[in-house]
């Protein structure tokens, strides 16, 4: 019988089912596959490159001390379930620094394009468009960041997200709308600097 | 539709961050250092402290120590006996 080796050829599920287990050399092929792809995430949750690098770092941890939170029901997903893991802990986050209230829309953003790290990096306007993304209330900014740029479909997004698949698409449209009323309104007012957010 | 197409390249310029070289391997390190320690119990503690040997252990060391005393101890009987013996004649023809 094949002893419980992980090797770089599991699917992710297999490797989950090894970590159960106690494996280290499976967690750790599983961290170094997905990590480039779950800290972009963060950051575009976060918008802050400490607090994504702090984002991923829990999660994975999480995972590791508590394997036991993955459910092998059939069909599961292990990206789509990180990706729900990383939404919440990104808005518990958020709550904990008093930037949320519930579903309540947040009040403007402060830029976080001014961060000098950013700004050395980013030309004017994807400064812009994270301003715009920021404006936007949390979830309809989730949702567009786990359809838009995470590639997931409507109903993966949902499920992520924990709400039905009308909701979600309620939240899209309400977020491509408030972005579009953002770029409109800033590239009319551009000369005399005025910023307009959203809510 | 076409405003949504002008939406979506406009958004498909958004900046990708640079992911930190070594997070992999932090995350990595970090759940090595993590590893569960085993549950230590008090009694199983106290006990360690006080080991005895296994029995078998023992009887089997009592019984070389034993042999060895044992064959030792022949040459001190022979003695004794001779000792015994003057014991007896001590007072013969003595101060009594």
């Amino acid at each position: 019988m094949r002893p419980d080796m992980a090797s770089q050829d599991d699917s992710d599920e297999s490797l989950m089912r090894l970590i159960q287990k106690g494996s280290h050399q499976a967690f750790s092929i599983l961290v170094r596959r997905h990590t480039d792809r779950f800290y972009a995430t963060a950051f575009r949750l976060s918008g802050n490159a400490t607090e994504a690098d702090d984002l991923v770092q829990e999660a994975f941890l999480k995972i590791w001390q508590k394997p036991t939170i993955w459910k092998d029901d059939k069909g599961a997903k292990f990206t789509t379930w990180f990706y729900r893991i990383l939404v919440n802990m990104n808005i518990d986050r958020l709550r904990k620094s008093g930037r949320m209230a519930g579903d309540a829309a947040l009040e403007y953003m402060p830029d976080k394009a001014d961060s000098p790290e950013m700004q050395t990096a980013m030309n004017e306007e994807q400064v812009m468009i994270e301003q715009a993304l920021a404006s936007l209330p949390e979830r309809q900014k989730t949702a567009l960041n786990l359809c838009f740029y995470e590639g997931l479909s409507n109903a993966e997004a949902a499920d992520v997200m924990g709400v039905k698949l009308k909701a979600l698409e309620s939240l899209l449209m309400r977020a491509k709308t408030g972005l579009k009323d953002f770029f409109a309104h800033n590239q009319n007012n551009r000369d005399t600097g005025e910023r307009y957010g959203t809510r | 539709m076409e405003h949504d197409n002008d939406l979506n390249n406009l958004l498909k310029n958004r900046f990708a961050p640079q992911v930190p070289k070594d997070l992999a391997e932090r995350i990595i390190f970090q759940a090595v250092s993590n590893l569960p320690q085993p549950a230590r119990n008090f009694w199983n503690e106290l006990s360690s402290m006080f080991t005895l040997p296994h029995p078998s252990y023992v009887m089997a060391v009592a019984i070389v120590i034993g042999l060895v005393v044992g064959l030792q101890a022949g040459d001190g009987l022979a003695m004794l006996g001779q000792d015994w013996s003057s014991f007896l004649d001590i007072n013969e023809g003595g101060w009594l």
